[in-house]
């Protein structure tokens, strides 16, 4: 079972990313900020990390990559990155603070499935 | 002054003005001095003559000092015609009048009283005549005090040399002629008196005038920036807003999708439909938001680019994965023209797919099982390389009337469209400000039930577009970029007809601070001294103190509407002449040409445009160039 981890402030958005990914035999985890984010992401070390980039209080989901990033035992887990604005800056921003991908809120699931999936082969490989 | 004037005898006023010298200026204070001048040497001697008569007569002897005295008033009518013919020597000639007018009042004095005399209470006119000709100049400051003392040093030494003054008339017989004397200098000081409040009323009343007139320009600024605080309070509310309304919509559209996906997993029919359509309405108010969060944005101007490298072909593919579900939900066919060795281009690339996606998005939205092309070339321009992407379908077209009112805010060809085929009337207008935010711009062609192509035309170096707005200075509030700015090397790659242009000067008034940047970039390159302004207001300013060779005059602005700048620039006999040329979305050609200006440009604004209006101009002018016209 491939385990995902969503660091993600809202609700909302928490629980319908959450339970539409259930649905498709995903295990999901919750964070609400960064540094939980950080803290479960090295106890649980989950095969992919949806992160949401305005995390309103505390450090930002780039910080947070960066922080995950740079732990050894989870520097290797892929990160994508969720932000609801579609500027290229953010998807630069994000890339540089080592997210392997992006995408835009609201979730198009089909579309983040299919990314889901591409940096989850490698791994699925291994 | 005029009130004074112009209460004169007319015939009086017309003398004056007769002699008033040519080198003077009408209305300056120099002209009031002149006509004062004027006025009292016509007048003068006519009071001064009865009392040469009277001496005349009262004189046993009157030779040679009356005769003198009468020679001395007289001189007084020969400096009108001197002033008429050598008004260029108007001071030195008032300084020799007010010498004569001292002679001939201490010459009186000395010959018929001394000290005692009747006439010597006329020397206090003196200084006033020298302030009412001069003006307060050094000559009257300075000048006529000396020569007075030195005239009465005169007096005095005329006296010591006899001991006592001649005695040709004894004062006893003088006593009647000394009060007419005293009178009339009393009633010559208060014509002055008179003449000078008037003066200092009117100037007090022109000062009250100006005091009003600065009032209202306060008012006006305080207006002006009121609205400009509460254009960026809007525009920072709007981006709030969407932002706020995003969360809510998330909650929508997320929730709808699962319960659609529990539907789905269950195979209820009927609530599937149902919760397709909260869904669908979901991402539709959610695409409305977005759109409203990027018209504010760039409205803003804090709709920012990034610049980057794109490989078209690849870039492409993506947009067409990116478009095929929606392209196939009309049972349309997409086909795609491109030759492999597209290269790339420097553009933002996620406005551009924006844009991209969005043209493609109405075209499969108004075609029923038709075909839609996408088709790119890249294309030479002069100097500067662009890309056309032209996106074509063959569905419902477009009417000539509704294509000027395609790419407004919340404008859509026909009310009932938004009934029929959804969408938010924004996606146009944001797809041409993304693009004219890039140094390009989308055209249209289209004909009812054939189809519509729209073009979106795009430098190929969006960057180094967008530099070349380089150095712009403020100047009233209005942006200017003059063609020195460019850098030397690009103007000389620039050909020929650049050098014709050097001296054209274009006036840009338009309330869209997106058409502004475009405009004055398109024609700053064309080698145009380009000044743009989104205020009515300061564009009236701008022609009147430039006298610009053409004014391009946007019709639709928020406060003054083109129409009535149009009218206003036409009314000032400085700015009537300038010729305008009207840019709109709405073919009012002949209103425009009824109202006098010298032809519409439609928009979206292109430089082919402008350059054919321009010819024409220089055509009915009958020269080559646009020749700068000296105000």
């Amino acid at each position: 079972m491939t385990m995902i981890l969503i660091v993600e402030d809202n609700p909302i958005n928490r629980d319908v990313l959450g339970r539409r990914l259930e649905r498709r035999n995903f295990i999901v985890r919750f964070a609400e900020d960064g540094e939980s984010g950080v803290a479960l992401a090295k106890e649980l070390v989950p095969d992919m990390i949806l992160m949401d980039i305005g995390l309103g209080e505390g450090i930002d989901g780039w910080e947070t990559t960066r922080q995950i990033k740079a732990m050894p035992e989870t520097s290797h887990i892929p990160v994508i990155a969720l932000t609801a604005s579609a500027f290229s800056s953010d998807r630069e921003t994000s890339l540089k603070a080592g997210c392997s991908d992006f995408d835009t809120k609201p979730v198009d699931l089909p579309r983040l499935l299919s990314k889901m999936n591409l940096w989850l082969q490698p791994s699925a490989v291994a | 002054m005029g009130t004074n004037l112009t209460s004169l005898p007319i015939h009086l006023d017309k003398i004056v003005n007769w002699f008033l010298p040519k080198t003077i200026e009408v209305n300056t204070d120099r002209a009031k001095n002149v006509r004062m001048f004027l006025l009292s040497h016509l007048l003068g001697p006519l009071l001064g003559h009865p009392i040469t008569l009277f001496l005349l007569l009262n004189d046993p002897q009157p030779w040679p000092h009356v005769w003198i005295l009468g020679a001395s008033l007289t001189m007084f009518w020969v400096f009108p015609f001197a002033v008429k013919f050598f008004g260029r020597y108007y001071e030195t000639l008032a300084f020799i009048s007010i010498q004569n007018l001292t002679f001939a009042i201490l010459w009186g004095a000395y010959n018929y009283g001394g000290v005692s005399s009747p006439f010597l209470i006329w020397l206090v006119t003196v200084p006033l005549l020298a302030f009412f000709y001069l003006g307060s100049s050094w000559i009257a400051r300075i000048a006529v005090p000396i020569s007075m003392v030195v005239s009465t040093g005169l007096f005095y030494l005329a006296y010591i040399s006899d001991k006592s003054f001649p005695v040709n008339i004894p004062l006893s017989s003088m006593v009647e002629a000394g009060l007419v004397s005293a009178i009339s200098a009393c009633g010559y000081v208060f014509m002055m008196a008179i003449y000078y409040t008037n003066i200092v009323d009117s100037q007090s009343e022109l000062l009250k005038e100006k005091d009003r007139h600065d009032q209202t320009m306060q008012e006006l600024i305080g207006a002006k920036e009121d609205a400009e605080a509460a254009n960026g309070a809007k525009s920072d509310f709007l981006a709030k807003m969407s932002h706020e309304l995003r969360t809510p919509l998330n909650a929508v559209i997320g929730y709808s999708e699962i319960l659609l996906e529990d539907a789905e997993l269950e195979s209820r029919g009927e609530d599937i439909a149902d919760l397709q359509k909260i869904s669908a309405a979901g991402k539709h108010l959610l695409a409305m938001v977005n759109d409203v969060l990027d018209i504010s944005k760039i409205e803003a101007g804090k709709m920012e680019l990034f610049i980057e490298e794109i490989d078209l072909v690849g870039f492409l593919h993506d947009v067409e994965f990116t478009a095929r579900p929606m392209i196939i939900q009309n049972s349309n066919k997409l086909f795609v023209h491109r030759n492999e060795d597209l290269g790339v281009i420097e553009a933002d690339a996620t406005k551009l797919r924006q844009t991209i996606l969005n043209l493609l998005s109405n075209a499969a939205k108004f075609t029923q099982n038709g075909r839609i092309d996408l088709k790119i070339e890249r294309e030479n321009r002069g100097n500067e390389e662009f890309v056309n992407i032209s996106i074509s379908d063959t569905g419902v077209g477009i009417s000539d009337e509704h294509k000027g009112l395609l790419f407004n805010n919340f404008k859509q060809a026909h009310p009932s469209i938004s009934a029929k085929f959804g969408g938010t009337g924004l996606g146009l207008s944001v797809s041409l400000k993304l693009c004219q935010l890039m140094g390009g711009n989308i055209s249209v062609e289209s004909k009812v039930d054939k189809g519509s192509c729209f073009t979106i035309s795009l430098p190929a170096k969006a960057a180094s577009g967008l530099g070349e707005i380089g150095i712009s200075e403020e100047l009233q509030g209005a942006q200017v970029t003059s063609q020195e700015s460019e850098p030397a090397t690009a103007r000389k790659e620039h050909s020929q007809q650049q050098e014709t242009k050097d001296q054209t000067t274009i006036v840009v008034i338009d309330d869209d601070k997106a058409v502004l940047e475009l405009v004055e970039r398109q024609l700053s390159k064309e080698g145009y001294n380009v000044v743009t302004t989104d205020s009515a207001q300061t564009g009236l300013q701008l022609t009147r103190k430039l006298i610009p060779d053409l004014v391009l005059l946007d019709i639709q602005m928020p406060e003054t509407d083109g129409w009535e700048v149009l009218h206003a620039l036409q009314s000032d006999k400085v700015t009537a002449k300038c010729p305008v040329a009207i840019l709109s979305v709405v073919d009012e050609r002949r209103k425009a040409l009824e109202l006098g200006a010298i032809d519409l440009i439609d928009k979206p604004f292109n430089i082919e445009k402008l350059n054919r209006v321009i010819q024409r101009l220089n055509r009915n002018r009958g020269d080559d160039q646009l020749v700068r016209k000296s105000a």
